[in-house]
């Protein structure tokens, strides 16, 4: 079987195994049976028993056939003035990523007004923009300015943090 | 004489002071997101989502409603003057719109640009205000049969006319209708793929799914480019000049006709701004008077896309206040502010709120005729933010998306889901599966999920009765046709023989 096929093919068969267990997982959802009443089981299982029987067809389509050609018009359409795009990298989608999960664990920690400073003094130098004094600059003036806006203004609740970033915040907090 | 009253009350609403200061920021701001190649029309509508937490309801729906319009007009300011397209419904500007600026006319072509929104947009508002209660009443009607047929249809809509293939459209409105079951169900009290986590329990709010999927997902997938859309220089020299009287005569057939195009496309679920920009343009070239010079920079190619984009976001707004079905990720967001102030739109909305309703009418009149004001004398300073490089941009769109989820239940939790659906999202555009029919099978699914079971409990379980109602018959044809149709077209694309011979 050619490598590549199976390649376009794998996608589906994780669906599809995904589909089968959480299939198997409703089954087993506890509830008071009502005579003759469809259970809670039902709507799940029915939207994951099309999701297997889709992706089973498609992934036996495309190892058969290999590539097929069914793009909606919508997508040709879209595509009828295609942006000459950069070469993807995937050391900067780990970047982003890391940071992305970074910045949840650690905003306990360090609470909102610092993760959020360090994250986008990181952010900014990981999507490659390299003017220093724009980066900290517009981070710090961004990391103050939501904090304000959504705690004291929009009344949004953000971790304050552990000591002693908690205390950063609550001195910007009481400044205002 | 009602409707006018009613529609009187509106206008009165819309000019209280903090209505207004929304509906004038909600039309900068969509015009800004509009400009901003990097920040979908979408994403910018969820990220200001927080923003309407704690107001009452009427400026928060008129916040992001402007928005919505603007938006479908700011994309083409880049579109015309820069060949790069704000939003994927301005891509037909590039076409005519940008033609007639390299021909040396960018303030006449930014004019023609003017023109279309704020005309088709006005003309469509009259639409919906004349059609918007007659569908709620018909929608009265509806019982649990139908009210599952409407949204069976709706969701056949986004899976048929989204980006990708059919089966991945399909792939993840499955996805997307299991999402939506985790949590506690309605009918029995059964927990469902909770995992014993009580975030889980509480189930899975869409507004995380959507945060997620639009807004990390399209940043991550743009910072692994490196950001690479190029600085844009050259704007201080915009400005926009409006087409005389005799000029806008002769273009009066395409305008009607256009608009009404992006009205009609607008009701349809799934149909959006896009579509609407792109049917416009191709109706042009079969029916305009000057078809055959479609293409070389003529009023016609840019009036007709852009009155379609704009009228369509009030025929997106039909469906969403007469029966509670969003025309589009925009209206879900919207749908979501409605949810988040305890107001599941419908029939019984239109017809017990009506001052509200009226008074989103009125906010879309008077959008679209700030939307053209602004549009015209503040074009240059609305570029500038071009200025803005896009690594610094996408970092504040990260801060709102993970505002947006912490804000959703205060609970960390929330912004976990986000992160991973931010993944999913990425992961989906890579592998080509469309977003948006998960995003409304989430919203949708659990009031499918409730309208069939009550329909089965009705009907002891006779599951024939979606089929024999005359309405709900109706609308369950249209959609198994509509998905035949597209499966028919699909396979007859089918593989591509240059492909299978190289063994891919």
């Amino acid at each position: 079987m050619h490598l590549h096929r199976v390649r376009m093919a794998l996608p589906y068969a994780v669906l599809l195994a995904l589909a089968a267990w959480f299939y198997r997982l409703a089954g087993e959802i506890q509830y008071a049976h009502q005579g003759s009443n469809l259970g809670p089981d039902f709507w799940p299982r029915m939207a994951l028993a099309a999701m297997m029987i889709i992706c089973a067809l498609q992934g036996v389509r495309l190892l058969i056939f290999g590539q097929v050609n069914d793009e909606s018009i919508i997508a040709k359409l879209e595509e009828a003035e295609p942006e000459e795009e950069a070469p993807r990298s995937r050391l900067l989608l780990a970047a982003g990523t890391l940071l992305t999960i970074g910045y949840g664990l650690s905003l306990t920690t360090l609470g909102f007004l610092t993760a959020s400073f360090l994250f986008m003094v990181l952010f900014m130098y990981a999507g490659r923009y390299r003017a220093h004094l724009t980066i900290w600059l517009s981070s710090l003036v961004g990391a103050v300015l939501l904090t304000l806006l959504f705690q004291k203004v929009v009344y949004v609740s953000l971790p304050r943090g552990t000591a002693p970033f908690d205390q950063i915040t609550d001195f910007l907090l009481g400044l205002f | 004489m009602d409707t006018l009253v009613q529609l009187g009350h509106g206008f009165l609403a819309c000019l209280q002071p903090f209505n207004l200061i929304m509906l004038v920021g909600g039309i900068i701001v969509g015009l800004l997101v509009g400009v901003l190649p990097g920040l979908t029309l979408v994403m910018g509508v969820i990220i200001f989502l927080p923003f309407t937490y704690h107001m009452s309801v009427m400026p928060a729906i008129i916040l992001l409603t402007a928005m919505y319009l603007a938006g479908t007009y700011g994309g083409a300011f880049t579109a015309i003057l820069f060949r790069v397209p704000g939003e994927p419904i301005d891509v037909p500007m590039l076409w005519d719109g940008y033609t007639m600026a390299r021909n040396g006319e960018p303030s006449k072509a930014l004019g023609w640009t003017l023109l279309g929104a704020v005309a088709g947009g006005l003309l469509s508002a009259v639409v919906m205000v004349i059609m918007t209660e007659p569908l709620a009443r018909f929608a009265l009607r509806f019982s649990s049969p139908e009210t599952f047929a409407v949204i069976v249809f709706g969701l056949t809509s986004v899976v048929t006319l989204a980006k990708g293939s059919l089966p991945n459209a399909l792939i993840s409105l499955c996805l997307g209708l299991t999402i939506g079951t985790v949590g506690v169900d309605a009918v029995y009290g059964a927990e469902r793929f909770s995992f014993g986590l009580p975030i889980l329990a509480d189930g899975i709010d869409f507004l995380v799914v959507m945060v997620g999927a639009y807004g990390v997902g399209e940043v991550l997938g743009r910072l692994e480019r490196g950001f690479s859309t190029a600085p844009i220089t050259g704007a201080g020299t915009t400005k926009t000049k409006l087409p005389s009287l005799r000029e806008i005569s002769g273009i009066r057939n395409t305008l009607a006709r256009s608009t009404v195009l992006g009205t009609l496309i607008g009701i349809v679920p799934g149909a959006g701004a896009t579509i609407a920009s792109f049917v416009a343009y191709g109706i042009e070239g079969q029916l305009g008077k000057r078809k055959e010079m479609l293409g070389t920079g003529i009023p016609e190619g840019i009036v007709a896309p852009q009155a379609a984009a704009t009228g369509s976001v009030c025929g997106h707004m039909m469906p969403l206040l007469a029966i509670g079905i969003p025309g589009s990720g925009a209206t879900a967001v919207i749908l979501g502010a409605f949810m988040l102030h305890g107001i599941q739109p419908g029939p019984q909305v239109m017809l017990t709120s009506a001052p509200l309703i009226y008074a989103i009418f009125a906010s879309v009149f008077l959008g679209i005729v700030v939307m053209g004001l602004i549009g015209y004398f503040w074009i240059r300073a609305l570029v500038r933010i071009l200025d803005f490089p896009e690594a610094v941009v996408s970092a504040f769109v990260m801060m709102f998306c993970f505002i947006g989820a912490l804000s959703i239940r205060g609970n960390i939790a929330d912004l976990w889901l986000m992160i991973a659906f931010g993944v999913i999202g990425y992961t989906f555009e890579r592998l080509r599966f469309p977003i948006a029919p998960m995003v409304l099978g989430v919203i949708l699914g659990p009031n499918a999920e409730e309208a069939f079971m009550n329909a089965m409990i009705s009907y002891s379980n006779d599951w024939t009765v979606f089929f024999t109602r005359p309405i709900s018959g109706s609308l369950m044809l249209v959609a198994g046709l509509a998905i035949l149709a597209s499966v028919v077209s699909s396979l007859r694309v089918g593989t591509s023989p240059a492909a299978a011979k190289s063994g891919a």
